[in-house]
């Protein structure tokens, strides 16, 4: 069974229920619509960055529930990235975020989180400096300001 | 129809973006009445006067709008819409500030300082999340606002102080703050989730308690670990009277002769069962497991003097235990209960070391994989003693230890800490060194092994041994995160990392071998070429100058990696 996604600028997209169940979003739409042939629109996703989405969700249509590691160390991490979405994710850094809010808003959780991670392994070990440079941002705060927050967070910094 | 489809998207789109963010805020009834800054209040050392005006509640809550989302369905609908008709990039700084607090979550601490240090957008979204989690080194550092008493009445505090998630705090780490200030503290944080406690050596945590249960904390928090002693002339309280009441509790963590088990007359005269999940409790302290029928993971704890074989019948009673650890004495054996836990996935044992000698025979029952079949996950250790950092595991220890591999061949994670083995015993090497049997753990995923030789075994046949497990382990494709010690010091590696060449998923990296071939970076950056993911790396010896060079390589290919 397929069903019809319309991304933002009206491209029609054909996939599998299977694959586009990946989505929360869409799976709980189809559970409470039921049997029917009506195109989803997806108005805050544009065919560009749904045709990534839908990549994704075709290579993980059939993973399980993410399962535990068995061990018992809670820690987040950010370096357990899969191959394939590692090289998934090497987009430019506009792409990166159109599909982090992508997969927020359709709810694909494990997407979510590789694109979350993704970021995370960007901005790891670097200066403030270099953080603003890898992600183009401008520095607006004035030498005072910047001294003054560091200062106020110089506690939270020993871990 | 479609316009029933699209509400229901808005609706939906709105309560999952918004969930996420909802442990971060306080709950939004208390953000109107904030009450303003008074501009008398004191100044503090962490919090002089101009940034309090720049920090203060005005940016908090009222003004992050211009962060977060619009809160209104329509407004968020509109301004969705407007982003995407317009197919507007979107960079960094215009990131909701719930997908940054999802992006700090998988930082560190520093890191995260640093992004608030990038611009006034990021510093606007992360600047509560630090107050999130106060734990040890919060209190050891003086510079940490809550050290000092003075601020306890002020309201510009009021905001970060409904941030705390989770809190931990010992009495030892530091002696300024008494337990009666804690309790006096713990009431401003209404929005704890997690608490530990641990009172146990100076003073009575008789005000810390009667502050626990006047204000009905525990029965908001959904984890809670006590570790407090019990005072003079007070009797011990039976756990039931402190989780009284407690509807979210998951996890309950309890120690120090506080707390007393329950007797069966009591679970009978006061019965009741507890959602709780997760629990750790003295090896004495069974009767409470009748009270949690759901129970998921289980750590028994023993104090040293307490030699009495424990009763296992409330373990195997648990149905549902995936995961069980032991740290201390284990005090019965473990195939006792292997056997009636189907489910279990993961075993800990974290043995006392004067006791070791042949007590593995505990073990006997995990040789047959009918008992436990699901077990993926093995972790043998010891509890650190400083006296002797490693010792040795005794030959029928080890021969235990490898036919349980040997008969669970897809084991997931197997740790052996604490203990050396004895390579050449370890991997069943052949005398000759020409046939190799297969390798006893051929599927694990994470493997910690410390390796050592018995001492009558010369340097020449140790050398070989050594390089037979090398090669041992290069038959692990499975390999995501690999620690080898050697502690030998007439021994080294003397292949460089090629061994690891097949290890392709290898994601974390610890060899030591303190006497052995010291690393370099062009072998670091030949390994990268075939172990892509490889972002954790601890390598021993390696120069200080060519531990800053590797750094400094990765860094500059974008990589989070860390090398210690």
């Amino acid at each position: 069974m397929t069903v019809i996604l319309v991304s933002s600028d009206n491209q029609d997209f054909k996939v599998d229920k299977e694959v586009a169940e990946r989505s929360i979003l869409i799976k709980n739409m189809l559970e409470d619509v039921g049997e029917s042939d009506s195109p989803i629109p997806l108005p805050n996703v544009t065919s560009a960055v749904l045709t990534k989405v839908i990549e994704y969700c075709e290579h993980h249509r059939n993973d399980p529930v993410q399962v535990p590691e068995e061990t018992d160390d809670p820690r987040k991490r950010s370096n357990d990235i899969e191959e394939w979405d590692m090289k998934f994710m090497q987009v430019d850094q506009e792409m990166l975020f159109e599909i982090i809010l992508a997969a927020n808003y359709l709810d694909i959780k494990p997407l979510l989180d590789v694109g979350c991670k993704t970021v995370a392994n960007i901005i790891k070990g670097k200066t403030p400096e270099e953080i603003r440079k890898a992600f183009n941002i401008v520095n607006d705060f004035t030498p005072e300001e910047e001294a003054q927050i560091k200062k106020e967070n110089e506690w939270a910094e020993d871990r | 129809m479609v316009q029933s489809i699209i509400n229901k998207m808005y609706n939906s789109s709105h309560n999952n973006s918004s969930a996420p963010s909802s442990p971060l805020n306080p709950p939004s009834s208390s953000s109107p009445s904030s009450p303003p800054r008074t501009p008398s209040s004191s100044p503090s050392l962490a919090s002089p006067p101009n940034v309090k005006r720049k920090d203060g509640p005005s940016t908090s809550l009222a003004n992050d709008d211009d962060v977060l989302p619009p809160p209104s369905k329509a407004a968020r609908h509109l301004n969705e819409a407007d982003i995407s008709n317009q197919t507007r990039g979107h960079s960094v700084k215009n990131l909701p500030s719930e997908i940054l607090l999802m992006i700090a979550t998988f930082l560190v601490r520093k890191d995260v300082v640093q992004c608030m240090l990038a611009c006034k957008n990021w510093q606007h979204a992360l600047c509560l999340y630090i107050w999130t989690e106060i734990g040890r080194n919060q209190w050891m550092n003086p510079l940490f606002p809550l050290v000092d008493g003075k601020i306890d009445d002020d309201v510009s505090f009021d905001h970060r102080r409904r941030q705390v998630r989770k809190l931990e705090w010992s009495e030892n780490d530091n002696l300024n703050l008494s337990s009666e200030r804690m309790a006096t503290m713990l009431p401003l944080m209404p929005g704890l989730k997690k608490l530990s406690l641990t009172a146990a050596v100076f003073q009575a945590p008789r005000t810390l308690l009667s502050v626990l249960r006047n204000h009905r904390l525990l029965t908001m928090v959904t984890s809670v670990d006590l570790h407090l002693r019990q005072f003079d002339g007070e009797d011990a309280l039976p756990v039931r009277e402190v989780v009284q009441g407690c509807e979210d509790l998951e996890h309950l963590g309890i120690n120090g002769t506080w707390f007393r088990d329950e007797t069966q007359q009591e679970i009978k005269a006061h019965p009741g069962f507890w959602k709780i999940q997760s629990l750790s409790v003295p090896r004495t302290h069974l009767g409470l497991l009748y009270r949690c029928p759901d129970l998921l993971a289980l750590a028994l704890t023993s104090n040293l003097t307490n030699e009495v074989e424990t009763d296992i019948r409330p373990i195997a009673q648990c149905l549902k235990l995936e995961r069980l650890k032991f740290v201390g004495r284990v005090g019965f054996a473990v195939d006792g209960f292997a056997a009636v836990l189907p489910q279990m996935r993961c075993l800990t044992l974290l043995v006392i070391d004067h006791i070791q000698q042949d007590r593995f025979g505990q073990l006997e029952g995990l040789r047959d994989n009918k008992n436990a079949p699901g077990l993926k996950g093995f972790e043998l250790g010891r509890v650190a003693t400083p006296v002797q950092a490693q010792e040795l595991l005794t030959e029928v220890n080890q021969a235990m230890v490898i036919s349980i591999l040997r008969a669970r061949p897809d084991l997931t994670n197997f740790k052996l800490k604490g203990y050396t083995v004895d390579v050449f015993r370890f991997f069943s090497l052949e005398e000759d060194g020409q046939s190799m049997p297969s390798c006893p753990c051929p599927q694990v995923r994470e493997l910690w092994l410390e390796i050592h030789g018995a001492l009558e075994v010369s340097a020449d046949i140790m050398q070989r041994n050594l390089e037979l497990t090398y090669k041992q382990v290069s038959r692990i494709k499975s390999l995501q995160s690999l620690t080898l010690k050697c502690t030998r010091l007439d021994a080294s590696n003397t292949s460089g990392l090629n061994f690891l060449t097949n290890a392709t998923k290898l994601k974390e990296l610890r060899l030591s071998n303190p006497s052995g071939h010291v690393w370099s970076l062009s072998e670091i950056t030949n390994l990268m070429e075939v172990v892509p993911r490889l972002q954790i790396l601890d390598l021993m010896p390696l120069t200080r100058q060519d531990r800053g060079k590797v750094n400094k390589y990765f860094r500059d290919r974008g990589k989070g990696f860390l090398c210690f």
